[in-house]
């Protein structure tokens, strides 16, 4: 009788953690959509995807084409921070962070660190040149290859040199703080609206890295 | 046999080999693989590379360059306020470029001001995970005028397989328009086209 019980208790435990794993992404499947919607103004366009199961779904995409138009995304983007921070304070959102300057991995992962958070994917400069992307999945032995394989081409060559954006999840109480840090130039959690017109659903976020407009007419 | 007469012999291998490298290399060009090109695309490139496959994930690699007239044409098409993408076509059902949420697993590139790609953030099949089209790997440059001729630029490409079986088509492929923020281009031109085991 014991045995069952613990048994009938594991699957239990199993159903609720396999659940919890799968989440939102379960939901985020074509034939749970509700409805979509594309919107475009002066800063950006972004497309909201409405779920079964109060789900939603946002794909934002910057449009920042000159400095005047940088600082009013930043302010637009100020007033969200404030808003998720007065009103949505346990709420876990997706944010972008744009670094003020180029972080050596180490000083990035102290940073990360130090407010607890985890990388979703960042952004990269290489040594002597160009830029990428990695996902928090990628594997660690694509990277060290990829290094040695493109690497045989310059001379002292580093794939990942400096970290300048990062795509993570942050508590909406502590956007604020995060964005106050000296090292920021930008906590990115998307336009306001969103969640004002959805403030009672659960909402994912995939804002595009807008650290090469901030290179171009930010500094 | 002496120093000369071995020397003789290897240059005639060389020659011999030489041909039939040349005679495969137009057989390739005629038959499949390596496209005509517009007139302001990169027209020089190499077939996209294999870099990395663990089973799981798999990465490209791809160098391309404009000689000068193409530059200039890519120029004058673009002006000022226009883009450039660079981008890997292939089947969605064999490979992802992105994860769930649209966070893509990873790219590299030395193409001046790049952004992620502005084109797939606007159709229904781009920004979801459920694709019912080929999905492009793409890439952005806003400022193609900053696109120098004879310099050689890359980009490389991480895909997560969906599955092993059978074979897809993988196909680069430049773009171009007179506008950053046009949600599709006003030209494209296929570079390459192979058929690829995922």
């Amino acid at each position: 009788m014991k045995t069952i019980f613990k048994t009938v208790l594991l699957i239990g435990v199993l159903i609720i953690g396999i659940t919890a794993v799968s989440g939102i992404n379960d939901i985020l499947n074509k034939g749970n959509i509700v409805s979509q919607e594309l919107k475009k103004n002066e800063i950006e366009s972004y497309k909201t995807t409405h779920f079964k199961d109060d789900k939603v779904f946002i794909r934002v995409h910057p449009e920042i084409s000159d400095g005047s138009t940088l600082t009013k995304y930043v302010n637009q983007r100020t007033a969200t921070l404030k808003y998720l921070s007065n009103t949505h304070g346990d709420t876990i959102v997706d944010a972008v962070i744009t670094f003020n300057d180029k972080y050596p991995i180490e000083a990035y992962r102290s940073f990360m660190n130090s407010y607890g958070l985890e990388e979703l994917s960042y952004m990269y400069n290489s040594y002597p040149e160009g830029m990428g992307v990695l996902s928090n999945e990628t594997p660690t032995k694509l990277i060290k290859q990829t290094e040695e394989n493109i690497g045989r081409n310059y001379t002292d060559f580093k794939l990942i040199d400096k970290i300048v954006s990062v795509k993570t999840r942050i508590h909406a109480k502590d956007l604020l703080r995060i964005q106050s840090d000296k090292r920021v130039f930008l906590v990115d959690a998307g336009p306001e609206d969103v969640y004002r017109e959805n403030s009672n659903k659960e909402i994912r976020t995939t804002i595009d890295y807008i650290y090469p407009v901030y290179i171009k007419f930010g500094r | 046999m002496n120093k000369r007469g071995g020397n003789l012999k290897k240059k005639y291998n060389w020659e011999k080999y030489l041909k039939i490298v040349v005679s495969a290399m137009v057989i390739l060009l005629m038959a499949d693989g390596v496209l005509a090109v517009a007139s302001w695309a990169p027209n020089q490139f190499t077939y996209p590379d294999r870099i990395y496959d663990d089973g799981t994930y798999v990465e490209y690699f791809q160098w391309f360059a404009w000689d000068q007239a193409h530059a200039n044409d890519l120029h004058s098409k673009t002006g000022s306020n226009g883009k450039y993408q660079h981008e890997f076509s292939r089947d969605v059902d064999k490979w992802d470029f992105q994860s769930s949420l649209c966070i893509d697993y990873g790219w590299w590139t030395n193409l001046p001001d790049v952004h992620e790609a502005s084109e797939e953030a606007t159709y229904p099949w781009c920004d979801l995970p459920f694709l019912q089209n080929d999905e492009e790997a793409e890439l952005v440059t806003y400022s193609p005028q900053n696109i120098q001729a004879n310099t050689w630029y890359y980009m490389d490409v991480i895909f997560k397989k969906r599955t092993t079986s059978g074979t897809l088509e993988l196909l680069t492929q430049a773009e171009y328009a007179d506008y950053r923020y046009d949600f599709g281009p006003d030209s494209y031109s296929d570079l390459t086209r192979t058929t690829e085991v995922p």
